[in-house]
């Protein structure tokens, strides 16, 4: 199978597509547990408060990761249109950023009040949060460049 | 500060269209436009010596230096 850039936009979409779905079941599965006080799946490692704790951080966390997977299923239809190097794409890129260092700065509170190893997570989301800034950076430069190029007579 | 492209006074004295010096010149008569209304950012030096070769001019005659700011225009 010859592998182009329009499968490859169709795999990322999947991908996003596949994140939401996977999200869902998160959040459902913490509404209800929060709803019936389900203490099935977390053993006796936590007090019902805790475990409160947990679904509520969980429910809160998904907030920015709906909202940068949203942004990034834009981005793919932009990409797809061939509208890269826009400000567009670097505000989009941004607004994923932020909701990556939100994720990070939830999961440290997780990490301080629930359990230490989240703080892993923590760690994991503020890295991507780091990356997902300087990729924006380098958008940001490069449609500069676009414009200039552009209007380049 | 900027650079101002006058093309008007030497297309009017060579009674060109934008549209027919455009065609002489080998581009687009939207790219000429974005050059005559100073919203280019560059032009090429092979751009620059059609337009003088076209226009019979020096590059002088069509580029002016303004110490006003780029912004400032209307």
């Amino acid at each position: 199978m010859k592998w182009d850039l329009k499968k490859s936009i169709a795999l990322s979409r999947a991908l996003i597509v596949f994140f939401a779905l996977v999200l869902l079941v998160m959040d459902a599965g913490e509404i209800v547990s929060m709803i019936q006080g389900d203490e099935l799946y977390r053993g006796d490692m936590m007090s019902p408060e805790q475990r409160r704790a947990a679904s509520a951080l969980v429910v809160a966390g998904s907030a920015p990761a709906w909202l940068a997977l949203w942004q990034l299923w834009a981005l793919m239809g932009d990409v797809r249109a061939g509208r890269v190097f826009t400000l567009g794409t670097a505000k989009r890129l941004r607004l994923i950023s932020w909701c990556c260092f939100a994720v990070g700065l939830l999961c440290l509170a997780g990490a301080c009040f629930l359990h230490p190893s989240v703080l892993v997570v923590a760690a994991a989301a503020a890295l991507m949060g780091l990356i997902v800034r300087i990729v924006k950076n380098v958008i940001q430069q490069g449609s500069a460049m676009k414009d200039e190029l552009d209007l380049t007579v | 500060m900027r650079i101002i492209v006058d093309l008007d006074v030497m297309m009017a004295r060579r009674k060109l269209s934008l549209g027919e010096l455009a065609r002489r010149i080998g581009i687009t008569p939207a790219n000429l436009s974005i050059l005559k209304t100073g919203k280019a950012k560059a032009i090429r030096f092979s751009t620059l010596m059609d337009l003088c070769h076209e226009l019979n001019c020096q590059p002088g005659d069509i580029l002016k230096f303004s110490e006003e700011d780029a912004d400032a225009r209307p």
